[in-house]
């Protein structure tokens, strides 16, 4: 019974919104913006979000990255210059036993050393980064070879002149060839190449320098890299020639568990600190799942300031509905009476003024759905465009804005926004309409 | 039988901080089943305030109103919805259609509020459209039809509830005195198959065909005449 009285109130406001069709359409537009403002900001958020995940992923959640650092330009420089002999800094073997026999639990330790040279193969060059570095480092990091193998531990032992290709170095050197079985020389050594590895994207936060990019690395033993390349690193630029002693660039340790991350970087922080130079601080932790964490606060604070956004689109559309009703209640005080007279409840006249506002914000946001939808699959492709026609490199930016992701979250949260709206709105004309005098309203022209 | 019944019923309306207007000053008034009963009065005498007080749109200041054997005097504004929308049928002077409805759908609101089923409605709108001779004007929208159809609309609007009164105010104020004259010869019919009539205007041809006549002046009932 109830449900039948509500479908014949619905049924009702229904008729009554189609008695203006085209102000009934105005009305509406001002949510559907809003909800569609709503869908394609979270799918923005979610995907950029989504993307940074794996990358922070990729580095691996129950990872720790100790790293080397140079110390500053100016520094550097002046005492490399001054004292005209090397620079020494970074992590050494020593840390890495240090760190593999006083972390309890640590699975795996993982160091390698990064040098920077010119890969050739016959006329072909192109600038890499060695990494001389263990045969378990493709297990920490999840890296997947697509020909050939990774190194063994057999080639470490061996000191064995063998490398495996990152994919974009492959690709350099061997535009037509298949690279397994060539020969690749870096510096001043060939290499035989045992393996190339797939494709996996540059790593997006740019704005680190220490982030790897997997595809321009060429990856040998790190017993070789020692051997060959010593453990001095000479840097030339402009002129310039200044020498680096760095034993290790990066240790990576990877722990059981993400609970066991938090203590084991603790522990592996006041090892480095009683053991380096406290004037020169030339290590740092990277935690990637603190980053992942980190990730998850500023992604919910870039929610927060988007749907605000939307928010008042929302807001707007919400005062213009309210505005509609105002004027339509006045508009039909006279109709208000008449039902009064016939036996409308204030109940009645509340749930039929209320129903139309409902009815307009719901079937705005129902349409504004699937264009927020549109618009997020439309974004990325536009945004790629646009930065095309304008020649704007932007990659970074673009890659991550290249991903949209609408999460039924997201629908849900529009939804449920766009039918409140039309309550808020709709209940002070209801209101006014419902206190109308009965007589008042009858007399009024 | 009494059907309904006004005791010493006073309206007083406070128009301003000072202002005190008393529109009704004890009117006593006693409706009988089946009675056709005309209320005559000067503007500003009280006939409506009577009226509105009848319809139960407004409570009384002091006093009782009886209707159906229920005092109505002190009924919430939900009961007294309740009351209008059962047992009292509203005829206006300006027909008071609302303009997007069709004629059907408008003599169907006061059943829509009394949570009759649709086929149900639809099935009394047509046989008193029928009744009052609106026939295939039924489902025209009011801005179609004549200030006759209209009023006729109206009363089959009155008539859907079944309800105990019908309460005419000035029904033929607005009409040609010919259509006027229709719808006079209508609330005869309507009278004659026993419905209980209250007509309030200032038309004397109304006061020959009523059974009784009430003169309002100064909020007082003066005279009390039947015919």
């Amino acid at each position: 019974m109830l449900s039948l009285r509500s479908m014949e109130i619905l049924r009702l406001g229904v008729k009554n919104l189609f008695v203006h069709p085209a102000r009934s359409v105005l009305t509406m537009l001002g949510i559907l913006f809003g909800v569609t403002a709503v869908i394609a900001t979270l799918a923005v958020v979610e995907g950029i979000s989504e993307k940074m995940q794996e990358e922070v992923l990729r580095m691996g959640a129950t990872n720790i990255i100790v790293e080397a650092v140079k110390p500053s330009e100016s520094e550097s420089t002046t005492q490399a210059s001054a004292s005209g002999v090397a620079l020494v800094y970074g992590l050494t073997y020593a840390d890495a036993e240090r760190i593999q026999s006083s972390i309890p639990g640590t699975n795996v330790v993982v160091p390698a050393r990064r040098i920077p040279t010119t890969a050739r193969h016959v006329t072909q060059r192109i600038r890499v980064e060695t990494l001389g570095t263990v045969p378990w480092y493709n297990d920490t990091y999840g890296i997947q070879v697509a020909g050939g193998r990774w190194l063994t531990a057999m080639d470490m032992r061996k000191v064995a002149n063998v490398c495996v290709l990152g994919a974009g170095v492959a690709k350099a050197l061997f535009p037509r060839e298949e690279p397994v079985g060539r020969n690749v020389w870096l510096g001043e050594y060939a290499y035989h190449v045992v393996g190339v590895l797939a494709a996996r994207g540059k790593s997006s936060s740019t704005g680190d320098s220490n982030g790897a990019d997997y595809d321009r690395a060429v990856y040998i033993p790190l017993t070789a890299a020692s051997r060959r390349f010593g453990e001095v690193v000479t840097n030339q630029s402009a002129g310039n020639r200044s020498f680096e002693i760095c034993e290790l660039h990066e240790i990576t340790v990877k722990v059981a568990s993400a609970e066991e991350v938090r203590p084991a970087a603790r522990i592996i922080a006041g090892l480095l600190e009683r053991f380096h130079d406290p004037d020169k601080k030339d290590w740092a932790v990277r935690v990637p799942l603190e980053r992942l964490e980190a990730l998850e606060r500023t992604k919910w604070l870039f929610v927060v300031l988007g749907v605000s956004i939307a928010a008042i689109s929302l807001l707007v559309g919400g005062i213009g509905i309210m505005n509609i009703m105002l004027a339509s209640v006045t508009e039909r005080t006279r109709e208000i009476g008449i039902r009064r007279a016939m036996g409308a409840k204030r109940r009645d006249i509340i749930s039929q003024f209320l129903v139309e506002t409902v009815v307009l914000s719901t079937v705005g946001g129902v349409v504004g759905v699937p264009v927020g939808v549109v618009l997020a699959i439309v974004i990325p492709r536009l945004l790629t465009k646009a930065a095309t026609m304008l020649g704007v490199g932007g990659e970074a930016a673009l890659s991550s804005l290249s991903r949209t992701v609408v999460t039924p979250g997201a629908v849900i949260l529009a939804l449920g926004t766009s039918v409140l709206v039309g309550v808020v709105s709709g209940v002070y004309p209801a209101y006014r309409a419902a206190q109308m005098d009965p007589i008042r309203a009858l007399r009024h022209e | 039988m009494t059907l309904a019944q006004l005791v010493d019923l006073t309206k007083t309306y406070h128009m301003g901080a000072h202002v005190v207007v008393e529109a009704l000053r004890g009117v006593n008034l006693t409706i009988e089943e089946g009675e056709y009963v005309a209320i005559m009065g000067a503007s500003g005498s009280g006939k409506s305030t009577l009226l509105n007080l009848m319809g139960c749109l407004d409570r009384p200041t002091s006093g009782h109103y009886i209707l159906g054997g229920q005092d109505v005097s002190n009924l919430s504004d939900a009961e007294l919805s309740e009351v209008r929308g059962r047992q009292i049928g509203f005829i206006f002077q300006s027909f008071n259609l609302i303009p997007q409805l069709t004629a059907l759908d408008n003599i169907e609101v006061p059943l829509f509020y009394q949570g009759i089923h649709r086929h149900e409605r639809r099935r009394r709108s047509q046989e008193l459209a029928e009744r009052v001779g609106l026939g295939d004007r039924a489902r025209h929208r009011p801005m179609e039809l004549s200030g006759g159809e209209q009023q006729r609309v109206a009363i089959a609007r009155a008539l859907s509830n079944d309800p105990l009164i019908l309460l005419a105010d000035e029904p033929t104020g607005n009409l040609d005195s010919k259509t006027g004259q229709e719808i006079l010869a209508l609330f005869n019919d309507l009278s004659a198959r026993g419905r209980t009539l209250i007509v309030v205007t200032h038309d004397p041809a109304i006061g020959s065909h009523t059974h009784k006549t009430v003169r309002v002046a100064d909020g007082t009932i003066v005279s009390h005449d039947g015919n």
